[in-house]
């Protein structure tokens, strides 16, 4: 068990590795009401093999977040209800490169904590469950489907990337889903639901030592030798498709430009999507001429937002908005972010991006949720939430002038157009 | 946590001195009755207030200023309670300890909110911007096919009543009005507008008292605004709404009656039946029409109190519309008789427990209840509130079940052909 206090945010972290593998994380949060808890794994949507003693197997597009739901499942009876019982309220939620379970609590801390880790780490799949939830998920993916942002947002994706899993639906799509049985998805959590591989965060109203002392009482290592699964492949460096638009029953177009960034190894991921939020914000921010004269001129409106990705086998920038002049727009942010110069920007508007970046963060550390799924995101990154002020202080001009040459090739640009139906009003 | 008030004149002031957050929240809040015409005006305005004033004349100087005080979090926005409307104005900065060089956000913070709201620079300019972005707000929400559906709703059932108006306004009225009204409906807001302004955090009370009194103006006017809407109509029959729109689920939307006002006689109750029936995932609906039938992926009620109206919204297949419907009629005509309603109800009061609790532990879900416990003249306590909900019943809940009365349905849906 090892202690960390960060100073200058006035926080305090308890580390440790329980028999099993398993890494605990724990930071107290003084005058909180609630303990707020997450366990994860590094499985998602992006993972499309396992690996066990009998060698690599293709696995279901949507086969983790399917998971996800079934793993509730447990005597015929949704555990939720378990919790609810407990004064608790459980969630769950499946991203690209990660799964969560999470709870938060106002009592009974202890039998949370010891329902949340049974149920994540002992399945009970019926063949019924796993048929009813296929029509559950159907509905869940239509819903997306009648969602223009997230319709834009993956259709972006498959413009950047023709080969890369980060292209898959979350959700699986209604075929791909109809493959899932028992026996896959206990080989899946068999490959990806290790305790070696998880990790556990607590925060909130708890005391450390105590936590630790129930969790090595808790834990039980029936689990045998994790089994390392397959990397996730990487792309070319190549726009799959240059341009793509279809037509909705929307009023108002939407649009999405995405540019391919490079991989980045797992430590330098929080520099580089410091970098990148820093310089747009310096280009492209509530601040800047050139965001009000995109204002002024009528082509963006508060839907404009951009969105940062950097990982270790893909990367990509978006930027878009809802616009009633999508080409227009498009023409500008082609030209606004390949002219990018770093030497043209004030040191003072440079300085005030240090007081953005703390400030932000500050008022973030408010919120366990954002601590809890902050700090897992970078512990997989093998970094640490807590590093965020460090690598932001000693950002420089000549780290965004290294970043600025990522937006100058024309060739990474994809853009994808979301149009009212001609035939609408 | 220490809770102060003081009153004078229009203007009143609620403070909480709290320490587990690292900010501290201000929420000023302009209350106004509810009229038609008026709300669109009310709804644009602290937009265009928000772009430029005396000593930050263009946007890029107030988003600058923003930015200085440590990336603050500044924004405006309008709601509505019962027949009364609220312009407001946040602002959320971080406690002096964690800036770089001790500057005092809080005094700052002040002073610009201040100044925002009374040094505006109201420009034809601005006027048009806002105007553009407020009509293309509007029109995506036909985009959000629930939310489309939703409006429909609330159109049809409450066409004769004030409840029909949105916080936001209409773009029917956006299209009526002129940039000179701006002008007079803010005069209109500083002189007759009640003024209600709360602050959270780790900061003195008579401190920011002396800073609130010296920079807001407080104004003789007084009225008593009416915080809750009770007209209704009578029901003959259920009127239904169909929209045929390309979507891959249909949205269904059922609204209901149900005279139960905030804190009158039933209230707790019908808070519970709303989350015993369909305000989580261990409430009957979720468990009978999408886990024991399979036939939705989102189900959900919601219960306003402040008109007596109880909502259910759910996205299923087009083919399951009748079987949906007469799924629901049975769940509440036979609550009766439902198994298990006891763990049903043990339930609930556990959820609405935990999230009681926890709304204290989020600095703006203070600020909320502090100016919303305030308007109403209501005591924040909860433990009160905690035994009042333990008392509950199952009669108490069969009770709340038989005042519901369904009054429209709004089924939004795909082609017949797809």
């Amino acid at each position: 068990m090892n202690k960390t206090t960060y100073k200058t945010v006035n926080e305090t972290m308890t580390h440790t590795v329980l028999k099993n593998g398993l890494n605990v994380y724990i930071m107290p949060k003084e005058g909180f009401h609630k303990t707020y808890v997450t366990l994860s794994t590094n499985f998602g949507s992006i993972n499309t093999t396992v690996t066990l003693n009998d060698g690599v197997k293709p696995i279901p597009d949507g086969i983790a977040h399917f998971l996800e739901h079934k793993l509730f499942e447990q005597n015929n009876e949704d555990v939720s209800k378990q919790f609810a019982l407990q004064q608790a309220s459980v969630n769950a939620f499946t991203q690209t490169d990660r799964t969560t379970y999470l709870f938060s609590c106002t009592d009974n801390f202890y039998d949370n904590l010891a329902l949340l880790l049974d149920f994540v780490f002992h399945p009970q799949f019926t063949t019924e469950g796993v048929e009813k939830e296929k029509s559950i998920i159907e509905q869940e993916i239509k819903m997306y489907l009648d969602n223009p942002n997230t319709v834009v947002y993956m259709s972006i994706l498959k413009n950047l990337f023709k080969d890369h899993p980060v292209t898959n639906e979350i959700l699986g799509t209604i075929d791909s889903i109809a493959s899932i049985n028992e026996a896959i998805l206990e080989e899946t959590h068999k490959a990806y639901y290790h305790p070696q591989n998880m990790m556990l965060f607590i925060t909130g109203n708890i005391n450390p030592e105590d936590t630790i002392a129930f969790l090595e009482e808790q834990c039980v290592s029936e689990f045998g030798k994790m089994i390392e699964q397959q990397p996730i492949p990487k792309d070319k460096m190549v726009i799959y498709k240059k341009e793509e638009m279809i037509e909705k029953d929307v009023l108002v177009p939407n649009y999405l430009m995405g540019i391919l960034l490079p991989e980045v190894q797992k430590e330098e991921i929080m520099k580089t999507e410091l970098s990148i939020g820093v310089l747009m914000d310096l280009v492209l921010g509530k601040s800047t001429e050139a965001f009000n004269q995109l204002l002024e001129d009528g082509l963006v409106n508060d839907s404009f937002g951009m969105d940062i990705s950097c990982n270790d086998s893909y990367g990509y920038f978006m930027i878009g908005s809802e616009s009633t002049k999508p080409k227009v727009l498009e023409d500008r942010l082609i030209s606004i972010l390949t002219s990018i110069d770093v030497d043209t920007i004030k040191e003072e508007d440079f300085i005030r991006t240090k007081k953005q970046t703390l400030g932000s963060y500050i008022h973030a550390l408010n919120s366990l949720e954002f601590i809890a799924n902050s700090f897992t995101k970078y512990y997989y990154q093998n970094n640490n939430l807590f590093n965020i002020l460090e690598v932001s202080k000693e950002l420089s001009i000549d780290d965004l002038r290294e970043i600025q040459t990522l937006f100058k090739n024309k060739e990474l640009y994809t853009c994808f157009t979301l149009n009212p139906k001609k035939n609408e009003k | 946590m220490i809770y102060n008030k003081t009153t004078n004149k229009n203007m009143t002031f609620n403070h909480i001195q709290t320490k587990p957050f690292k900010s501290t929240k201000i929420r000023v809040a302009f209350v106004a009755p509810l009229e038609d015409k008026k709300t669109t005006l009310r709804a644009i305005l602290p937009y265009i207030m928000k772009a430029a004033s005396k000593k930050f004349p263009s946007r890029i100087d107030v988003s600058t200023k923003v930015n200085e005080m440590y990336a603050a979090r500044f924004n405006v926005g309008v709601s509505k309670k019962g027949e009364t409307h609220l312009i407001l104005f946040e602002l959320s900065i971080i406690d002096d300890p964690y800036t770089l060089f001790g500057e005092s956000l809080l005094k700052e913070g002040l002073e610009f909110l201040h100044e925002i709201i009374y040094n505006p620079i109201l420009s034809e300019e601005t006027y048009t911007e806002e105007y553009r972005l407020m009509t293309e707000y509007y029109q995506s929400i036909y985009a959000n096919k629930m939310r489309y559906a939703i409006q429909t709703l609330q159109n049809t059932m409450f066409e004769d009543e004030p409840y029909r108006i949105n916080a936001l306004g209409s773009l029917e009225t956006l299209n009526t009005i002129k940039f000179e009204d701006i002008q007079q409906e803010y005069q209109s807001m500083i002189e007759n507008d009640l003024l209600n302004i709360t602050v959270v955090g780790d900061v003195d009370y008579d401190y920011v008292n002396k800073e609130i009194s010296s920079l807001f103006k407080s104004n003789p006017v007084s009225f008593e605004p009416s915080l809750i809407e009770r007209s209704s109509k009578e029901i003959t029959e259920i009127t239904t709404k169909k929209l045929v729109q390309d979507v891959e689920q249909a949205k269904l939307v059922l609204g209901y009656r149900l005279p139960i006002y905030y804190k009158e006689e039933l209230y707790y109750e019908a808070i519970l039946f709303d989350m015993l029936f369909g305000g989580s995932s261990e409430s009957l609906l979720f468990k009978k029409i999408r886990e024991e039938l399979g036939l939705v992926y989102s189900v959900q009620s919601s219960y306003n109190p402040y008109k007596g109206v109880f909502f259910i919204f759910l996205g299923i297949n087009k083919e399951e519309y009748d079987h949906v419907l007469r799924e629901i009629d049975l769940l509440i005509q036979s609550i009766d008789s439902t198994k298990e309603l006891e763990e049903y109800l043990d339930i609930a009061k556990k959820s609405y427990t935990n999230g009681l609790i926890q709304s204290y532990d989020s600095i703006s879900g203070i600020a909320y209840k502090l100016e919303h416990s305030s308007l109403y003249k209501q005591e924040i306590n909860m433990e009160k509130t905690l035994e009042l909900i333990e008392r509950i019943s199952l009669n108490d809940i069969k009770e709340v079940a038989k005042k519901l009365t369904l009054d429209t349905i709004c089924f939004l849906h795909g082609e017949d052909n797809e």
